[in-house]
């Protein structure tokens, strides 16, 4: 409590949300609700099993609103109170003050979900006597409520660091648990480093309310790079509130924001059968749609470092141009790019691990297995055997090796898309105000026309849809046909793109050499590369 | 006007041919006056292609009033911005009390700045605000306390201590503004536009508080277009234009210099004449004559035999001169005559 009292920030975002009345009134409220619409349906239930019903249902329902409220509700309090104080111009006023900037956004993070942390407690408490009735341990239900407190503060520094950029951002949260809900967590199979990231929060995890002091390997890491991301992301936002010109993430903290994602989307995929959820039932996935979703993820992320390394080579140019003798800063692009590709290409070696290759059978658990035909699952109903070890699945399993993978293939793809986003934004950043919507909006038509041009084609045709014919054109289809045994066309579809990439290239050396003669090329480019450029490339 | 304590001393003048302006105040040594509390170095600020601050320097010691007065977008409000920090330098350095102000947080301390709209949290009270300042600024809670029942009462909002700020009038906002800005007890202090929404009676107030300021020793720096009341507290006046600072002198210099030896005069007719600008456009020495119905304005010779024989002249001309005066030198004369144009 001594916090709240020495943050001013904290102190001053407690007050706006009506103080210490405020709070007491409303927790009691709300602690009499609970109460309430818990014991009535207990008290009218006379058998002990539907007693039983209603204390397991209780349980269930206090801990989806644990998430609602921590991960909703409290990251659109932290949210809403930094976009209000940029909108305002009080973060000016907060930044005259002798408060260190990592000081001040604990302090906006610590104030604004405070109401909300208070809610919590409350569940928690009532939570606890839930498993104390049923007679379940308490330790699991701490442990659950532990990993989601952990999860929501992950998730409010990056809203907090994302709030002094986009004014959109707690739509893209929306968006986001929106699309896990509907897509019935197909969006995790897209993007695995997202479901290594959220693996406390589904599967066999903290809504099973049966985890016990042992952590899964995949709790572990997720963790583990929640943390990280706090750390980045409390820098990042701390950067942006002493100075609303400065980009957030630089690029060493962009690379390693990337370097964190890229061995998320690896574990994600290695040890995609553990961390799978329970949604996804039985249905099978073909693992080139978890590595090829994985790369295109890490190739958006990779977009961070690149545009960190852009808007300072712009600015470094530019003052050159001016007359300032400022050294050219040769080499760090090609560092960053290099950087970039090693990590994009990371999750290409998850593949070794041969059970993502050739997906093991799920096996009821009655199934007679020995222990050497078992992974190590939690408590789920249902376990899997690798298909080497038993008899019954006489398939190849040498992972990466035993498919005719070609690396080189998805490294050209890779390289090109880097190479095109960074001459994209050089091109762009100075010539426009929302260059960001512009340069997704190609990635998005150069990614994805080319395959829907393929599912058209097939299907003027009557055919099963493939990817390769127009879909080689496309970084996407390209690097799913590197995954297997390429078609021949694939070499001329990544020579098409990389044609592209010379002729933007070229482009960008005339309008370069037009600069350096004096030519009018700038149209007002901003000095804020924060609110100009927009979320998320420039965050 | 206050006999300032400062002799200036310029490189670059409005006729310079120089786009740059490098000015320095460099405070009399035997005047005693404080030390050097804010130094501006070949500042310049720029928004892309834009340069809003251009190479501007200047130093003020304590007790130095630093009036800066200059057409919209002339770059004072970024010029002060650019000095407390909030707006980044494209080069130079700004240093408070010696200390350059992006390496110390610390020296943050020292600075005070209200802009023209001070943004407040309105949901809190007027004292729950002032508290949260006392907090930042690491003050102790009874330290606080008394700080805001000092300064409330110096800018008279004692009254309206435990109202919500959301139902304080803009002069009110205004004056609460600047109590936030001295909490701290700054000794370098920026005002953005401070007058604005006051009322007349604020307004003398006001001015009351900023020659107390500058009497106790603190460097000022205040933006306004309300020229008469400038002349009454500030020591110096910068004048800016186009980003650069084309003028910066003593009140008493820059009212006068821009006089030169030219005097306007006022005339006030009887009864309306026709023609009558053609008719003194014709006299020797006579110009710039612009008459509006029975008033008259009309630049001639300055003193006091020059006027004598200007009046001479226009009874000759059998006008109804019903009244005559010589504008007396002032900062709004010197400013409407230093040929600054509004920027569109």
């Amino acid at each position: 409590m001594a916090f709240y009292l020495d943050n001013a920030i904290s102190w001053a975002q407690f007050r706006l949300r009506g103080g210490w009345r405020s709070l007491l009134i409303l927790a009691a409220c709300y602690a009499a609700a609970a109460v309430f619409f818990i014991s009535l349906p207990y008290e009218l239930e006379d058998l002990q099993r539907g007693r039983n019903y209603v204390l397991e249902a209780s349980s269930t329902l206090t801990l989806i609103s644990q998430v609602v409220m921590l991960l909703l509700l409290g990251g659109m309090a932290v949210t809403g109170a930094l976009r209000r104080d940029v909108a305002n111009r009080l973060i000016e006023s907060h930044r005259l003050m002798p408060l260190s900037p990592v000081q001040a956004i604990v302090g906006y993070i610590a104030g604004a979900g405070l109401q909300i942390l208070t809610l919590c407690l409350v569940n928690l408490l009532v939570g606890a006597v839930l498993f104390r009735m049923r007679g379940i341990p308490v330790q699991a239900w701490l442990i659950s409520n532990g990993l989601l407190f952990g999860f929501s503060m992950a998730i409010w520094t990056v809203m907090a660091m994302a709030a002094f950029v986009s004014r959109a951002i707690f739509g893209l949260l929306l968006a986001l648990f929106i699309s896990i809900m509907f897509s019935g967590g197909f969006i995790f199979v897209v993007v695995p480093g997202l479901l290594a990231f959220c693996s406390p929060m589904h599967g066999q995890t903290i809504f099973d309310l049966t985890m016990r002091s042992t952590l899964s390997s995949g709790t572990v890491v997720a963790l583990g790079a929640q943390l990280l991301l706090c750390v980045l992301c409390i820098r990042g936002a701390a950067r942006k509130y002493a100075d609303a010109n400065a980009l957030s993430l630089t690029i060493g903290p962009a690379l390693a924001a990337l370097g964190i994602w890229a061995g998320l989307s690896w574990f994600g995929i290695y040890d995609f059968q553990n961390l799978r959820p329970r949604m996804l039932g039985y249905v099978h996935f073909d693992w080139r749609l978890l590595v090829v979703g994985a790369i295109a993820s890490c190739l958006l992320v990779a977009i961070l470092p690149l545009a960190a390394a852009a808007w300072s080579d712009i600015l470094r140019r530019q003052r050159r141009l001016e007359g300032d003798k400022i050294p050219s800063g040769s080499g760090r692009v090609e560092l960053c790019l290099c950087v970039a590709m090693l990590f994009v290409l990371t999750p290409l070696t998850s593949s070794v691990n041969s059970a993502i290759v050739h997906p093991p059978r799920f096996a009821p658990v009655q199934m007679n297995l020995t222990a050497g035909q078992r992974l190590a699952t939690t408590r789920g109903q249902y376990r899997y055997v690798l298909p080497a070890r038993s008899p019954s699945y006489p398939l190849p399993v040498i992972g990466i090796r035993s498919v005719r993978v070609v690396p080189q293939m998805v490294a050209a793809v890779c390289a090109i898309f880097l190479l095109q986003t960074y001459l994209l934004m050089r091109l762009l950043y100075p010539a426009i105000r929302r260059a960001n919507a512009l340069i997704l909006f190609i990635i998005a038509v150069l990614w994805f026309v080319p395959l829907f041009a393929d599912v058209i084609y097939y299907g003027i045709r009557n055919q099963d849809p493939q990817l390769d014919a127009f879909a080689l054109y496309s970084p996407l289809g390209a690097m799913a046909q590197a995954l297997s045994n390429p078609v021949p066309g694939t070499w001329p579809g990544i020579a098409a793109q990389g044609t592209l990439c010379l002729f933007l290239a070229a482009l960008f050396f005339i309008v370069e050499f037009r600069r350096a003669r004096g030519f009018p090329t700038s149209v007002g480019m901003s000095s804020d590369p924060g609110s100009s450029l927009g979320f998320p490339l420039n965050l | 006007m206050r006999a300032p304590n400062a002799v200036l001393r310029t490189n670059d003048t409005l006729a310079s041919p120089k786009p740059i302006a490098t000015l320095f105040i460099l405070m009399n040594p035997d005047s005693g006056a404080g030390q050097v509390l804010l130094s501006i170095e070949s500042a310049s600020v720029t928004f892309g292609p834009l340069r809003a601050v251009r190479d501007v320097s200047l130093n003020l010691r304590g007790g130095n009033l630093l009036g800066l007065i200059g057409p919209n977008g002339a770059g004072k409000t970024t010029l002060m911005r650019a000095a407390v920090g909030l707006q980044p330098l494209r080069s130079g350095v700004v240093r408070i009390l010696d200390m350059p102000l992006d390496r110390d947080r610390d020296v943050l301390r020292h600075i005070g700045f209200t802009p023209d709209t001070p943004p407040m949290y309105d949901d809190l009270t007027v004292r729950q605000f002032l508290q949260f300042i006392g907090m930042g600024y690491g003050l102790s809670a009874s330290e606080t306390g008394e700080r805001i029942d000092f300064w409330l009462e110096k800018v008279w909002l004692t009254e309206k201590a435990n109202q919500r700020i959301k139902q304080l009038s803009r002069g009110m906002r205004q004056r609460l503004g600047i109590a936030r800005t001295l909490l701290p007890n700054p000794s370098v202090i920026l005002l953005d536009e401070p007058a604005a929404g006051l009322d007349p009676a604020g307004r003398a107030q006001f001015r009351l508080l900023l020659a107390n300021l500058r009497d106790q020793g603190k460097a000022l720096i205040v933006s306004s277009h309300i020229l008469s009341d400038m002349d009454e507290y500030c020591t110096h006046i910068g004048i800016m234009s186009a980003g650069q600072m084309i003028r910066l002198d003593t009140v008493a210099e820059v009212a006068q210099s821009a006089h030169g030896d030219r005097c306007r005069y006022t005339v006030v007719m009887a009864h309306p004449v026709a023609q009558l600008e053609a008719m003194l456009g014709r006299l020797p020495k006579v110009s710039n004559v612009q008459a509006d119905g029975e008033r008259l304005m009309l630049e001639y010779e300055i003193g006091r035999e020059a006027a004598a024989s200007l009046l001479a002249e226009l009874m000759k001309l059998g006008l109804p001169v019903a009244s005559f005066t010589a504008n007396a030198a002032n900062l709004e004369e010197a400013y409407l005559r230093s040929q600054i144009r509004q920027v569109d």
